[in-house]
């Protein structure tokens, strides 16, 4: 790796470069030297070290001088991605640094405890009492993405949360799509269909209460939450099965759902002791993990263009290549819903997640990039488990918003609500102060009151 | 007596028949976790609460917060406490008496972690002619929540088992964030536990009202701050000057 290969600029900046391609590098590759062979692809240089005059290249430990693709051959693949994945900043540190820094060790000791896994190896549950809920197996139909909490230059990752397994004592990072996004999907849909039921669109509602159905609303400034209006709470939860089920902050009136989403959870090997009774049941847990594959062997990187069409005059694009890392067609995903209460939740509540189910199984789409064919899912019906009661038919759902239409609509369009206009000005202590005329330009406010 | 207890007493009256324990043991209560817990590391995290709600649920069909949104903050405790399948000690100072539950311990394998959470407004479904998604109410965020990733947690307490099988499926999850995945409990396992000395061990392992004379404070083990001493814990009524077991993540729980 030098300057003149590389360019002075990159070459100066080598580190923090090496630092955001590590990880993407080793989870695009499915061995610790193809990761070797990858890195050395990215970075311009030889992998036999014919481009030096040293020769291949090496490492430099405390024991002597051994050629790096040795090194690596001689390490556990997933132990380097747990490493990588824990400390890429130091280690791409480490490596452009001539001198080693003050506390180096240390952090590198703290590091080798992370892939050395633990001696804790709990003895598995025979009898668990699970919670009731309703459960089902997506089949990916086609690749899937999910944004991970960090960006990696110009690579896309997919997320991903420690687990540990109780059969190894290892902890790992392991692709889960967060019960948070589905659960926003999820609001998307039975909002949407909600509003569509009663002949409206969240366009013309006012916003407070579009932005409160699509998105959960907002705890406003000022406003005085510490009142509890219980008419308004019962209200809103029987005019609106959908609010009742994932529900939010409506009227200052902060409110929680019925529904408890969990994570999908990406069926492998790190995941077996807790999908075997599901998956293989009778089976143990042990038999089941061999038959499936590590997480990391389930993702690979898509590499997308985007042109920057020279040929369009005065076009100012630039041409662009990215990188998703994706779970590949055919895996596999645990997902579970919980009604809180399953026994004592309205019936009519009840039947509008049966509504949403059908509606999401019929959609099949989940993760980030649907638009260009991403994050398909097939999947049987969701299936009450341990205990939970089947839920009743759609049907009730959808006569019980045929009888109440109009006071949903009145709901839904806050008819006999005050306008937000129409509340006192907040004072700069943020208490309000006597209510005085402003004027307003005409158009400063839409009919619903801009946000 | 409040129009919020008249309204209630007859429900909280056969709560405290049906749940009351029978044949309370000493128990372990082991929740196998789905996914991280919220956790801060300065608030413990405890059952008692889970219990509650279930109860309430089971017993209102109504959601815990729905029933006690206007709930009298003067109103006694013997009117708007919640009765669960745990045995309940008097201990001097507690100006309530303290369930005989621990806080959750964390398996020896824990680790802190932390999990974003992320909200974006719909705006182009907003009537609104212009939705700003950078400040104001209608601010997309992303904001982290501190997370403690394990194995599993442990609660020692000296309850009914009998009831407490009954009540734990629906404690489906612990923490907060927990309608979005966090805290996800995978299941329960009831062990017996034996020991000579259930109360004192689990009065260690949990918040109890100052004494000079607590042998956390020699060894480090505990801190001495405010604290509340029943569930609901967010209720300020029973918040006395406690001590308050630190919790160690990684350290085993023995």
């Amino acid at each position: 790796m030098n300057a003149s290969t590389m360019g002075r600029d990159r070459y100066n900046s080598r580190s923090s470069e090496i630092g955001e391609m590590l990880e993407p590098l080793i989870v695009s590759e499915r061995s610790i030297l193809g990761f070797y062979r990858a890195f050395c692809e990215r970075f311009g240089v030889d992998p036999t070290g014919g481009d030096h005059e040293f020769g291949a290249i090496e490492v430099w430990l405390t024991e002597g001088r051994i050629r790096w693709d040795r090194t690596l051959a001689a390490l556990n693949y997933r132990d380097c991605l747990a490493l990588i994945h824990e400390g890429p900043e130091l280690l791409a540190g480490y490596a452009c640094d001539h001198y080693a820094a003050e506390g180096e060790d240390q952090m590198f000791d703290e590091l080798g405890s992370l892939s050395a896994g633990s001696e804790f190896k709990p003895e598995l549950p025979t009898h668990l009492i699970q919670p009731n809920s309703y459960v089902t197996i997506w089949t990916l139909t086609s690749p899937m993405h999910h944004g991970a909490d960090v960006k990696h230059g110009n690579v896309s990752m997919f997320r991903r949360k420690p687990v540990f397994d109780p059969l190894t004592g290892r902890r790992d990072y392991v692709m889960f799509l967060s019960g948070n996004a589905v659960r926003g999907l999820w609001r998307d849909m039975v909002m949407g269909r909600w509003l569509q039921l009663i002949g409206l669109s969240s366009e013309e509602i006012p916003t407070k209460r579009a932005h409160a159905l699509l998105s959960g609303g907002v705890v406003e400034k000022g406003s005085d939450t510490g009142t509890v209006n219980n008419e308004l709470r019962r209200r809103a939860r029987r005019l609106c099965p959908a609010w009742d089920l994932v529900a939010g902050c409506t009227d200052q009136q902060i409110m929680s759902g019925r529904g408890r989403v969990s994570d999908a959870d990406l069926v492998c090997r790190e995941n077996a002791w807790k999908l075997h009774e599901l998956l293989a049941p009778g089976e143990k847990p042990e038999a089941l993990a061999a038959r499936l594959r590590y997480a990391s062997e389930c993702t690979s990187l898509r590499l997308t263009t985007r042109h920057k069409h020279a040929d369009i005059p005065d076009a100012d694009g630039v041409q662009m290549l990215v990188n998703t890392e994706l779970l590949t067609e055919g895996s596999q995903m645990f997902h579970s819903v919980q009604l809180w209460g399953i026994d004592s939740v309205n019936q009519v509540t009840s039947a509008c997640l049966a509504d949403l189910l059908g509606d999401f199984r019929d959609i099949g789409v989940v993760g980030a990039g649907a638009a260009r064919g991403l994050g398909h899912v097939a999947f049987e019906p969701y299936r009450p488990m341990n205990g939970a009661k089947p839920l009743p038919n759609h049907s009730l759902y959808l006569e019980y918003i045929e009888q109440n239409k109009a006071e949903m609509q009145d709901w839904a369009m806050m008819v006999g609500e005050p306008a937000p206009e129409e509340k006192a000005p907040l004072g700069a202590s943020g208490k309000r102060g006597k209510k005085k005329s402003v004027p307003l330009e005409p158009g400063e406010l839409d009919a619903g009151g801009a946000l | 007596m409040s129009e919020w207890f008249e309204r209630n007493r007859t429900w909280l009256r056969g709560a405290l028949e049906v749940w009351a324990p029978r044949e309370p043991r000493p128990l372990i209560l082991r929740g196998w976790l789905s996914t991280e817990v919220a956790y801060d590391g300065h608030m413990p995290l405890t059952l008692e609460g889970a219990l509650q709600c279930a109860v309430v649920l089971r017993e209102t069909r109504q959601q815990p917060f729905d029933v006690f949104v206007d709930c009298p903050r003067d109103e006694p405790l013997e009117n708007r406490d919640i009765q669960i399948p745990i045995v309940d000690v008097e201990a001097p100072d507690a100006p309530c008496p303290l369930a005989l539950a621990s806080h959750l311990q964390f398996s020896p394998d824990a680790v802190e972690t932390k999990r974003a959470q992320r909200s974006r407004p719909r705006a182009e479904n907003y009537q609104a002619k212009c939705v700003k998604t950078s400040e104001g109410q209608t601010k997309a965020s992303n904001s982290v929540v501190a997370t403690v990733t394990a194995a599993y947690v442990d609660i020692y307490v000296f309850g009914d088992a009998e009831r407490l099988r009954v009540l734990l499926p629906d404690c489906c999850c612990l923490g907060k964030s927990h309608s979005a995945g966090i805290g996800s409990i995978h299941g329960w396992e009831i062990m017996p536990w034996e020991t000579a000395d259930a109360e004192g061990e689990i009065l260690a392992r949990r918040t109890v009202p100052f004494r000079p004379s607590h042998p956390g404070l020699q060894s480090g083990d505990a801190d001495i701050r405010f604290a509340t001493l029943r569930a609901p814990y967010w209720l300020q009524a029973t918040r006395a000057r406690c001590i308050v077991p630190v919790q160690r993540i990684g350290s085993a729980a023995e």
